[in-house]
């Protein structure tokens, strides 16, 4: 009895030995042969928080009209980057994979990401979105995101109950705050802890920087220029220090989440926000007796003397790119084709409250805010390319951790900006790019 | 027909020295080649990438570029240069042996009273071990509730019995982040130290206690005559086991701190997936390597140390 | 009563206070993964108004769990058969004759123990095998990845059997492979449960690894099912915790059941050692 439940396991364990090899090299026959069989799966890859219901609701209805099956895959925020470029070092490179627009893109190995600039689609995506894209002449990407920018969101019902405008400098930012602070609210809601969102103060003051400084950006580039020496810096991060010691970001701000910050300022605890131009429309969305619909905006004072006079905005936030070694590269072109489409664009940005303001089709209607157009008055329609979009390795994550550190009191405003220095110089040497 | 092999042998074995013989017999009743299949899938899936990793230690290789170097020590002379790594390197060592001396304390006390002939001592062991065979990852997500300053069950407990003061923000606060990450990493693991204690106390014989006490003993004098030369072993497996695992801890870490703030939680495996994500391979194994050789060179210290003094009861 | 008895029942009672520590956690859990989206998101110790059962359901439908159960389920066991047979075999050498090169290549597997893994030449590495993105793949490198622990439990343990049994089945004309199946392995029955149950465990609850080597989410395992109810809006915190008490059922269950050997196994195994 024993001897035959151990040849019994044996013949299991060797049968399920030989299913398991057999699933995979039936797996690889079926990959190897794409245009003739329909028996295609896409691999998207994207971070947790990036792809939202209606983007798989689309591959679904892709599936249904194509035959082409989506196989969706989320990684946790922190570690997408790490995954995605070993998996693009190694060449387990998925079919299709977002990333973020801009300068950063040059982290990836574009030889190995398809050129679109023949693509269909190419020519009808807006200029802004074509550039975010677009790296030593390649247009590497499709832009479903939006071109945005990030300054204070406020309560309007609550600033005209307590008499209050919106402040153009930083002492009258300064005196706002005490008078909501008095009244029982919290002035700004932050999230240290999640340390990609301190770094976008700086992305306003670089804009700032820019324009009193016209080449600022190559200069950061070559090393020319340091953000420790850049005073727009100086004054951003001594003014963000100053203010949470004011205790003008509240009791909370180093374990704020992201995920809290729409009920934060939907239910009143919270006065302000430094939120993108569609974020109203997720608090209305959520908490509608907020009158969230009806909140402006005005630029960060924080980075400069006077007032704000230019709105930065990003190289498009989130793009998707093709893997150029993909065995499944038409199928991934022609899932570009469908999601551009514009009866599926308008479909999409229907549905993607945070993006609609500045959609990256003209197809699609854009529905700016009420944030978004008072900030537009308000630096006549200066945009101006942020840090993210014109800087190399302007890395949020680790110039989110110096911030930490600084609000955590571990080091000063000047060491911040020192630090972030060594972190790019750090990087610029492995590049090799010149001048590090 | 094996029969006549072993006669064989036995008669071979008149001209052969004792030595030999054995070696022979041992040799064909215990074939190396058995080693063989775990053999072939370490040094194929495990040996061969450290090598490899330690290989790419002493280059420049990362994402932005190409072309690989060969740097030497150059990237070994960074992190010893660099005070945030010297910062992270102590920190490393803080958190292995505070999380080992808390683990051991813990699990010796436990396993002490879960030995007593209590009614329920099977369950509470059990309860007790419980945290061991948890995914980190879902111990740190619940830990992450837990700590949540306004409305983690911890702060409201202390809020709910008057102590508002001793709020804190556990996870962000300098002061607090590494005793916490400690605190979670002992919660975790004492259990198991709990067990291998009992193991060890199950061994000793009864009756020298009985001896023990009839000569006059007290409690204080026979654990510390009885019980604790006993536990030896268990002791010295304990702290092998746990000062390696608290060297290269990683997933409870980078899950409720990420190291912050401002690299005070920090440990040198979470500097290695910084390192790693961005971009710098050749940098990042070097950190590994790193932790490689002070782990090693501290379980060989601690193993020599602990042989030495060792006594043995077979 | 006697004094005696009053201390046992004080010091039992203590010691379930003290076990509140490690209980409160997992009743926090399990309360709360029955709450709606409101109440978990409050994260309190207190019973749910209403059970929601039918979070449950939601979880095992949109985390895909039946799927990525057995995924765990054949990842996990299979490497767990490897690592023991692949372990208990070497040990079993290893121990018996301790030649000057057995007793290196025991310290080379120790090394295992405390050598860091490289993703990216893990990978490499694999591709070159060609086993990667697939489950074989994973097993394997589960399996190689358990055998430095695996090793060092049988080592000391097969120690402490004494020799006289395998001799006698050699006078017997016995084979080798014979000995140690028939006569060695079934004495090695707490040992084996132990590294058993410990390595299904660490392949059971691994959730990096598998990101990095399976590019299908129909391959994942149950541990990666989680980042599914993340940040599609709110974290919704309710599924997350129904998801958690899904994810460690199993375990829980597997180690009630193994526990009795669990202590044996580790006493002569790793004490002698």
């Amino acid at each position: 009895m024993r001897k035959l439940k151990q040849s019994l396991l044996v013949i299991a364990l060797l049968a399920v030995s030989a299913w398991s090899f057999a699933a995979g090299k039936t797996e690889e026959k079926a990959v190897a042969a794409p245009a003739a069989d329909k028996n295609i799966t896409l691999t998207i890859a994207a971070s947790q928080n990036w792809l939202k219901e209606i983007d798989r609701e689309i591959s679904k209805d892709f599936t249904a009209e194509t035959g082409i099956k989506i196989d969706i895959q989320v990684n946790p925020d922190d570690q997408y980057p790490a995954i995605l470029q070993t998996k693009m070092n190694t060449g387990e490179t998925p079919d299709i994979f977002y990333y973020s627009a801009g300068l950063t893109l040059k982290k990836l190995p574009l030889d190995k990401v398809l050129d679109l600039s023949q693509e269909p689609w190419a020519k009808r995506m807006k200029d802004w979105a074509v550039k975010g894209s677009t790296i030593d002449g390649r247009l590497v990407a499709l832009n479903l995101w939006s071109v945005d920018g990030w300054a204070f969101v406020y309560n309007t019902a609550l600033f005209d109950k307590l008499g209050l405008k919106a402040p153009t400098n930083y002492s009258e930012l300064l005196a706002v705050c005490e008078t909501i602070k008095k009244n029982g609210v919290v002035p700004i809601y932050e999230l240290v802890g999640d340390m990609w969102h301190t770094p976008l103060y700086l992305n306003q003051a670089a804009a700032d920087a820019s324009m009193n400084n016209p080449g600022l950006y190559e200069k950061l580039n070559t090393n020319k220029a340091k953000f420790a020496e850049i005073k727009e810096f100086q004054l951003c991060v001594s003014r963000m220090k100053e203010m949470a010691d004011k205790g003008y970001l509240g009791e909370t701000y180093m374990s704020n989440t992201w995920t809290n910050a729409i009920e934060a300022v939907g239910t009143g605890k919270y006065a302000m926000f430094f939120g993108y131009t569609s974020w109203q429309n997720e608090v209305a969305r959520d908490y509608p007796q907020s009158g969230a619909n009806n909140f402006k905006m005005f630029p960060s004072p924080l980075g400069v003397e006077g007032t704000a006079k230019s709105f930065a905005t990003s190289a498009g936030g989130t793009v998707a790119l093709i893997n150029k070694d993909s065995k499944n590269v038409e199928a991934a072109k022609k899932y570009f084709e469908y999601r551009t489409r514009p009866e599926v664009l308008k479909k999409y940005y229907d549905q993607r409250a945070d993006l609609n303001s500045n959609p990256s089709f003209p197809e699609v209607e854009a529905k700016p805010t009420v944030g978004l157009s008072s900030i537009s008055k308000q630096v006549n329609n200066n945009f101006l390319a942020d840090a993210q979009a014109g800087v190399l390795f302007y890395d949020l994550m680790p110039i989110g951790e110096e911030m930490q550190s600084m609000f955590a009191g571990v080091i000063t405003p000047e060491q911040a900006l020192k630090n972030i220095d060594a972190y790019r110089a750090k990087i610029g040497k492995s590049a090799g790019i010149t001048g590090f | 027909m094996n029969h006549d092999r072993f006669t064989a042998i036995r008669l071979k074995g008149i001209n052969l020295k004792n030595n030999a013989k054995i070696s022979i017999i041992q040799g064909q009743f215990y074939p190396q080649y058995f080693i063989l299949p775990a053999f072939l899938l370490y040094a194929a899936l495990f040996i061969l990438p450290s090598l490899l990793g330690i290989v790419y230690s002493l280059t420049d290789w990362n994402i932005y570029r190409n072309a690989i170097n060969f740097i030497g020590l150059d990237n070994f002379k960074e992190i010893l240069a660099t005070s945030s790594y010297r910062l992270i390197i102590g920190n490393t060592f803080f958190f292995a042996l505070v999380t080992t001396f808390f683990k051991i304390l813990i699990g010796l006390i436990l396993a002490l009273v879960l030995n007593e002939n209590l009614r329920t001592r099977h369950v509470l062991r059990t309860i007790f071990y419980l945290p061991v065979v948890m995914s980190p990852l879902v111990i740190g997500l619940v830990f992450i509730s837990i700590f949540n300053p306004t409305r983690g069950l911890l702060n409201q407990a202390l809020r709910g019995i008057g102590l508002d003061s001793f709020t804190r923000q556990w996870l962000a606060d300098a002061g607090t982040a590494m005793p916490v990450v400690m605190g979670v990493e002992i919660w975790r693991l004492s259990g198991y130290c709990m067990v291998i204690f009992l193991a060890g106390l199950q061994l000793i014989p009864q009756n020298l206690y009985e001896v023990a006490s009839i000569d006059g003993a007290g409690a204080w004098h026979s654990f510390m005559n009885i019980t604790l030369p006993f536990l030896r072993p268990s002791i010295t497996m304990n702290l092998i086991l746990n000062i390696i695992w608290g060297l290269k801890a990683f997933d409870i870490i980078f899950i409720l701190t990420k190291g912050g703030p401002g690299h005070r939680s920090e440990v040198i495996s979470v500097s290695v997936f910084d390192e790693y994500s961005s971009g710098r391979y050749g940098f990042a194994t070097a950190l590994g390597v790193v932790i490689f050789v002070l782990t090693s060179v501290i379980a060989f210290v601690v193993l020599r140390m602990l042989n030495k003094r060792e006594v043995d009861f077979v | 009563m006697k004094p005696k008895v009053i201390k046992r029942i004080i010091l039992e009672s203590v010691v379930w206070i003290t076990s509140l520590v490690v209980l409160v956690p997992f009743f926090m859990v399990l309360l709360n993964s029955l709450k709606d989206l409101a109440g978990a998101n409050k994260m309190m110790l207190s019973f749910p108004e209403k059970f929601h059962w039918e979070n449950y359901i939601k979880v095992i439908k949109e985390g895909n769990l039946v799927r990525s159960f057995l995924n765990s389920l054949l990842i996990a066991v299979f490497s767990v058969g490897l690592s023991v047979l692949g372990s208990s075999l070497a040990a079993y050498v290893l121990s018996r004759k301790k030649s000057k090169f057995n007793r290196g290549m025991y310290y080379f597997f120790l090394i295992g123990l405390v050598a860091p893994l490289n993703m990216v030449t893990v990978i490499k590495s694999m591709q070159f095998f060609r086993i990667m993105n697939t489950y074989h793949g994973i097993i394997l490198l589960y399996a190689a990845l358990l055998l430095p622990f695996s090793i060092f439990l049988y080592y000391g343990f097969i120690d402490s059997v004494p020799r006289s049994l395998d001799e006698s089945a050699f006078m017997d004309g016995a084979r080798p492979f014979t000995v140690y199946f028939r006569i060695l392995f079934p004495l090695l029955k707490p040992v084996t449960v132990t590294v058993g149950v410990l390595n299904f465990m660490n392949a059971w609850n691994d959730f990096m690894t598998p990101l990095y080597v399976l590019n299908r989410s129909a391959k994942w395992p149950m541990t990666l099912a989680i980042y599914n109810f993340y940040g599609r809006r709110v974290s919704e915190w309710n599924l997350v915790f129904a998801d958690i008490v899904i994810t460690i059922l199993p375990v829980i269950i597997l180690y009630i059941v193994g526990q009795k050997y669990l202590v044996s196994g580790m006493t002569s195994g790793a004490i002698k050692g």
